[in-house]
Protein backbone atom coordinates (compact mmCIF):
# COMPACT_ATOMS: atom_id res chain seq x y z
CA UNK A 1 0.00 0.00 0.00
CA UNK A 2 1.18 3.77 -0.99
CA UNK A 3 2.31 5.14 1.99
CA UNK A 4 1.40 9.45 1.09
CA UNK A 5 2.93 12.38 3.26
CA UNK A 6 3.10 15.67 2.94
CA UNK A 7 4.85 18.56 5.14
CA UNK A 8 2.69 19.92 7.63
CA UNK A 9 4.68 23.42 7.82
CA UNK A 10 7.19 24.65 5.09
CA UNK A 11 11.03 24.60 5.97
CA UNK A 12 12.75 27.67 5.51
CA UNK A 13 15.82 27.33 4.03
CA UNK A 14 18.18 29.22 6.06
CA UNK A 15 21.51 30.55 5.35
CA UNK A 16 22.52 28.00 8.24
CA UNK A 17 21.06 24.86 6.85
CA UNK A 18 22.74 25.82 3.39
CA UNK A 19 26.11 26.44 4.85
CA UNK A 20 25.87 23.01 6.54
CA UNK A 21 25.06 21.56 4.11
CA UNK A 22 28.07 22.66 1.96
CA UNK A 23 30.37 22.05 4.18
CA UNK A 24 29.60 18.54 5.67
CA UNK A 25 30.15 17.87 1.43
CA UNK A 26 33.36 19.62 1.21
CA UNK A 27 31.60 21.96 -1.67
CA UNK A 28 33.58 25.31 -1.31
CA UNK A 29 31.73 27.36 -3.51
CA UNK A 30 31.46 30.74 -2.17
CA UNK A 31 28.30 31.38 -3.39
CA UNK A 32 26.38 28.70 -0.88
CA UNK A 33 27.74 30.58 2.01
CA UNK A 34 28.90 34.25 0.87
CA UNK A 35 26.71 36.72 0.37
CA UNK A 36 28.81 39.02 -1.93
CA UNK A 37 29.88 36.17 -3.81
CA UNK A 38 26.46 35.12 -4.33
CA UNK A 39 25.26 38.86 -5.54
CA UNK A 40 28.57 39.02 -7.79
CA UNK A 41 27.42 35.76 -9.50
CA UNK A 42 23.95 36.75 -9.85
CA UNK A 43 22.24 34.69 -7.80
CA UNK A 44 20.93 37.78 -5.30
CA UNK A 45 20.93 35.47 -2.26
CA UNK A 46 22.83 32.95 -0.66
CA UNK A 47 21.70 29.97 -2.90
CA UNK A 48 22.29 25.89 -2.08
CA UNK A 49 23.50 23.32 -3.57
CA UNK A 50 21.43 21.25 -5.79
CA UNK A 51 21.73 18.02 -4.13
CA UNK A 52 20.76 19.69 -0.81
CA UNK A 53 17.22 18.62 -1.99
CA UNK A 54 18.30 14.97 -1.03
CA UNK A 55 19.21 16.15 2.61
CA UNK A 56 15.82 17.74 2.71
CA UNK A 57 14.05 14.48 1.49
CA UNK A 58 15.37 12.83 4.74
CA UNK A 59 14.96 15.46 6.88
CA UNK A 60 12.45 14.58 9.61
CA UNK A 61 11.93 17.99 10.55
CA UNK A 62 9.96 18.49 6.87
CA UNK A 63 7.89 15.73 7.06
CA UNK A 64 7.14 15.85 10.90
CA UNK A 65 7.40 11.92 11.02
CA UNK A 66 10.23 10.22 12.51
CA UNK A 67 9.61 6.73 10.66
CA UNK A 68 8.98 7.01 7.44
CA UNK A 69 11.91 5.31 6.07
CA UNK A 70 13.12 2.88 8.47
CA UNK A 71 16.25 2.97 10.29
CA UNK A 72 18.92 0.90 8.71
CA UNK A 73 18.24 1.01 5.40
CA UNK A 74 20.42 2.27 2.25
CA UNK A 75 20.02 4.02 -0.83
CA UNK A 76 20.62 1.87 -4.08
CA UNK A 77 19.35 4.37 -6.40
CA UNK A 78 18.67 7.66 -6.58
CA UNK A 79 17.08 10.35 -8.94
CA UNK A 80 16.65 13.87 -9.44
CA UNK A 81 15.20 16.68 -11.63
CA UNK A 82 15.86 20.27 -10.90
CA UNK A 83 13.91 23.38 -11.80
CA UNK A 84 15.47 25.79 -10.68
CA UNK A 85 17.78 27.38 -7.72
CA UNK A 86 16.71 27.23 -4.18
CA UNK A 87 17.60 30.19 -2.05
CA UNK A 88 17.86 31.41 1.64
CA UNK A 89 14.81 32.44 2.72
CA UNK A 90 12.20 29.91 0.01
CA UNK A 91 10.13 27.99 2.07
CA UNK A 92 9.93 24.42 0.80
CA UNK A 93 7.47 21.73 1.50
CA UNK A 94 7.57 18.22 0.39
CA UNK A 95 5.02 15.84 -1.01
CA UNK A 96 6.10 11.99 -0.27
CA UNK A 97 4.55 8.85 -1.95
CA UNK A 98 6.48 5.40 -0.88
CA UNK A 99 5.84 1.76 -2.01
CA UNK A 100 7.47 -1.00 -0.20
CA UNK A 101 8.19 -4.26 -3.20
CA UNK A 102 11.06 -6.60 -3.68
CA UNK A 103 13.74 -6.27 -6.08
CA UNK A 104 14.15 -8.64 -8.99
CA UNK A 105 16.16 -11.10 -5.64
CA UNK A 106 13.44 -10.73 -3.52
CA UNK A 107 15.24 -7.97 -0.96
CA UNK A 108 12.59 -5.81 0.90
CA UNK A 109 12.79 -2.25 -1.08
CA UNK A 110 11.05 1.22 -0.51
CA UNK A 111 10.53 3.35 -3.10
CA UNK A 112 9.67 6.99 -2.76
CA UNK A 113 8.82 9.61 -4.91
CA UNK A 114 9.15 13.28 -3.81
CA UNK A 115 7.85 16.82 -4.94
CA UNK A 116 9.47 19.64 -3.56
CA UNK A 117 7.24 22.82 -3.84
CA UNK A 118 8.45 26.14 -2.68
CA UNK A 119 6.70 28.98 -1.84
CA UNK A 120 4.90 29.92 -4.86
CA UNK A 121 3.82 26.58 -5.33
CA UNK A 122 5.97 26.29 -8.14
CA UNK A 123 7.84 22.43 -7.97
CA UNK A 124 11.85 23.55 -7.94
CA UNK A 125 12.90 19.63 -7.70
CA UNK A 126 11.33 15.70 -7.97
CA UNK A 127 13.11 12.57 -7.03
CA UNK A 128 12.74 9.17 -6.68
CA UNK A 129 14.80 7.03 -4.10
CA UNK A 130 15.14 3.56 -3.75
CA UNK A 131 16.26 2.19 -0.45
CA UNK A 132 17.21 -1.01 0.61
CA UNK A 133 15.68 -2.24 4.30
CA UNK A 134 17.61 -4.83 5.02
CA UNK A 135 21.01 -4.47 4.03
CA UNK A 136 22.76 -6.18 6.74
CA UNK B 1 23.89 33.89 -12.68
CA UNK B 2 26.63 31.36 -11.96
CA UNK B 3 29.88 30.09 -14.22
CA UNK B 4 29.84 27.12 -16.32
CA UNK B 5 33.08 25.91 -16.73
CA UNK B 6 32.65 23.38 -19.63
CA UNK B 7 32.39 24.08 -23.02
CA UNK B 8 33.52 21.19 -24.86
CA UNK B 9 30.20 19.08 -25.91
CA UNK B 10 31.91 16.32 -28.22
CA UNK B 11 31.20 13.04 -26.71
CA UNK B 12 33.89 11.56 -25.09
CA UNK B 13 34.93 15.01 -23.57
CA UNK B 14 35.70 14.61 -19.96
CA UNK B 15 34.21 16.85 -17.29
CA UNK B 16 36.30 18.86 -14.48
CA UNK B 17 36.57 16.06 -11.92
CA UNK B 18 35.75 15.78 -8.50
CA UNK B 19 38.39 14.18 -5.69
CA UNK B 20 36.83 13.69 -2.25
CA UNK B 21 38.30 12.54 0.44
CA UNK B 22 35.80 10.55 2.76
CA UNK B 23 36.39 10.16 6.64
CA UNK B 24 34.22 9.19 9.32
CA UNK B 25 33.97 12.56 10.66
CA UNK B 26 32.91 14.31 7.62
CA UNK B 27 30.02 10.90 7.81
CA UNK B 28 29.13 11.98 11.02
CA UNK B 29 28.84 15.79 10.45
CA UNK B 30 26.75 14.76 7.56
CA UNK B 31 23.91 12.88 9.21
CA UNK B 32 24.09 15.08 11.95
CA UNK B 33 23.01 17.99 9.47
CA UNK B 34 20.54 15.97 8.11
CA UNK B 35 19.08 14.22 10.58
CA UNK B 36 19.23 10.35 9.17
CA UNK B 37 22.19 9.19 11.55
CA UNK B 38 21.38 5.73 10.85
CA UNK B 39 23.91 3.10 12.52
CA UNK B 40 25.06 1.41 9.39
CA UNK B 41 26.95 5.28 8.29
CA UNK B 42 28.07 6.07 11.87
CA UNK B 43 28.31 3.57 14.69
CA UNK B 44 31.68 1.77 14.13
CA UNK B 45 31.01 -0.56 16.74
CA UNK B 46 27.38 -1.62 14.97
CA UNK B 47 29.14 -2.00 11.91
CA UNK B 48 32.19 -4.27 13.14
CA UNK B 49 29.11 -6.76 13.18
CA UNK B 50 28.00 -6.43 9.64
CA UNK B 51 29.50 -7.82 6.66
CA UNK B 52 30.67 -4.15 5.71
CA UNK B 53 32.60 -4.07 9.31
CA UNK B 54 32.94 0.08 8.62
CA UNK B 55 30.71 2.62 7.99
CA UNK B 56 29.23 3.54 4.92
CA UNK B 57 29.00 6.67 3.41
CA UNK B 58 25.19 7.73 3.02
CA UNK B 59 24.62 7.87 -0.88
CA UNK B 60 23.23 11.08 -0.43
CA UNK B 61 26.63 12.44 0.24
CA UNK B 62 27.87 10.78 -2.82
CA UNK B 63 25.17 12.12 -5.32
CA UNK B 64 26.02 15.33 -3.63
CA UNK B 65 29.46 15.08 -5.16
CA UNK B 66 28.24 13.88 -8.63
CA UNK B 67 25.96 17.20 -8.30
CA UNK B 68 28.83 19.08 -7.06
CA UNK B 69 30.72 18.51 -10.53
CA UNK B 70 27.88 19.38 -12.33
CA UNK B 71 27.46 22.48 -11.01
CA UNK B 72 30.83 23.71 -11.58
CA UNK B 73 30.83 22.13 -14.77
CA UNK B 74 27.58 23.60 -16.14
CA UNK B 75 26.27 26.41 -13.21
CA UNK B 76 23.19 27.88 -13.77
CA UNK B 77 22.15 25.40 -16.77
CA UNK B 78 22.51 22.07 -14.17
CA UNK B 79 20.23 24.04 -11.19
CA UNK B 80 17.52 24.98 -14.37
CA UNK B 81 17.53 21.56 -15.86
CA UNK B 82 19.51 19.14 -14.37
CA UNK B 83 18.12 15.48 -14.60
CA UNK B 84 20.60 12.33 -12.72
CA UNK B 85 20.38 9.08 -11.86
CA UNK B 86 22.83 7.25 -9.67
CA UNK B 87 22.99 3.86 -8.83
CA UNK B 88 25.39 2.89 -5.75
CA UNK B 89 27.01 0.00 -7.03
CA UNK B 90 29.57 -0.86 -4.13
CA UNK B 91 29.74 0.63 -0.85
CA UNK B 92 31.83 3.75 0.12
CA UNK B 93 34.11 3.90 3.42
CA UNK B 94 35.94 5.80 5.56
CA UNK B 95 39.08 6.27 4.33
CA UNK B 96 38.22 6.09 0.55
CA UNK B 97 38.95 8.84 -1.82
CA UNK B 98 36.59 9.04 -4.44
CA UNK B 99 37.05 10.06 -7.79
CA UNK B 100 33.73 11.75 -9.84
CA UNK B 101 34.14 11.87 -13.35
CA UNK B 102 32.05 12.28 -16.16
CA UNK B 103 32.40 11.82 -19.69
CA UNK B 104 29.98 13.75 -23.08
CA UNK B 105 27.82 10.79 -24.64
CA UNK B 106 25.46 12.66 -26.61
CA UNK B 107 24.79 16.39 -27.65
CA UNK B 108 22.09 17.23 -29.91
CA UNK B 109 19.44 20.42 -30.12
CA UNK B 110 20.93 21.67 -26.92
CA UNK B 111 20.59 18.47 -24.93
CA UNK B 112 23.83 17.11 -23.49
CA UNK B 113 24.00 13.86 -21.92
CA UNK B 114 27.02 12.44 -19.87
CA UNK B 115 28.06 9.00 -18.17
CA UNK B 116 29.23 9.24 -14.47
CA UNK B 117 31.60 7.33 -12.94
CA UNK B 118 32.59 7.38 -8.83
CA UNK B 119 35.78 5.28 -8.21
CA UNK B 120 37.50 4.71 -4.99
CA UNK B 121 41.20 5.22 -4.25
CA UNK B 122 41.38 1.94 -5.17
CA UNK B 123 40.19 1.96 -8.79
CA UNK B 124 36.69 0.09 -7.90
CA UNK B 125 33.78 1.54 -8.67
CA UNK B 126 31.39 3.34 -6.06
CA UNK B 127 28.63 4.29 -8.13
CA UNK B 128 27.85 5.15 -11.90
CA UNK B 129 24.70 6.64 -13.74
CA UNK B 130 24.16 9.82 -16.09
CA UNK B 131 23.18 13.03 -16.19
CA UNK B 132 21.29 15.46 -18.60
CA UNK B 133 20.17 18.74 -19.03
CA UNK B 134 19.63 21.87 -21.31
CA UNK B 135 22.80 23.74 -22.20
CA UNK B 136 21.28 27.56 -23.40
CA UNK B 137 23.13 30.09 -25.12
CA UNK B 138 26.27 31.58 -23.25
CA UNK B 139 27.07 34.02 -25.42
Amino acid sequence: MNNILKSKTPMMVTKYAIDSYAKSTDNHNPVYYDQSAAEDAGCGKVIAPSCFFGQLSFSKIILGQEDYIPTGGVHVKQKYKFCGPVKEGDRITVELESVKRKDDKNRDMLEYHIDFVNQDGVVVCQSIMINMLNPV
Amino acid sequence: MLTALFSDFTPESKLLPVVKHVCLSKIQEFCVMSQAAGPIHVDTAYCAKTPFKKPLVPGFMISGYVAEMMENNFGEDWFNSGEMEISFVKPAQPGDTLLVEGTVREYADGKLSVEINVTNHKGGKVAKGACALTVTDRG
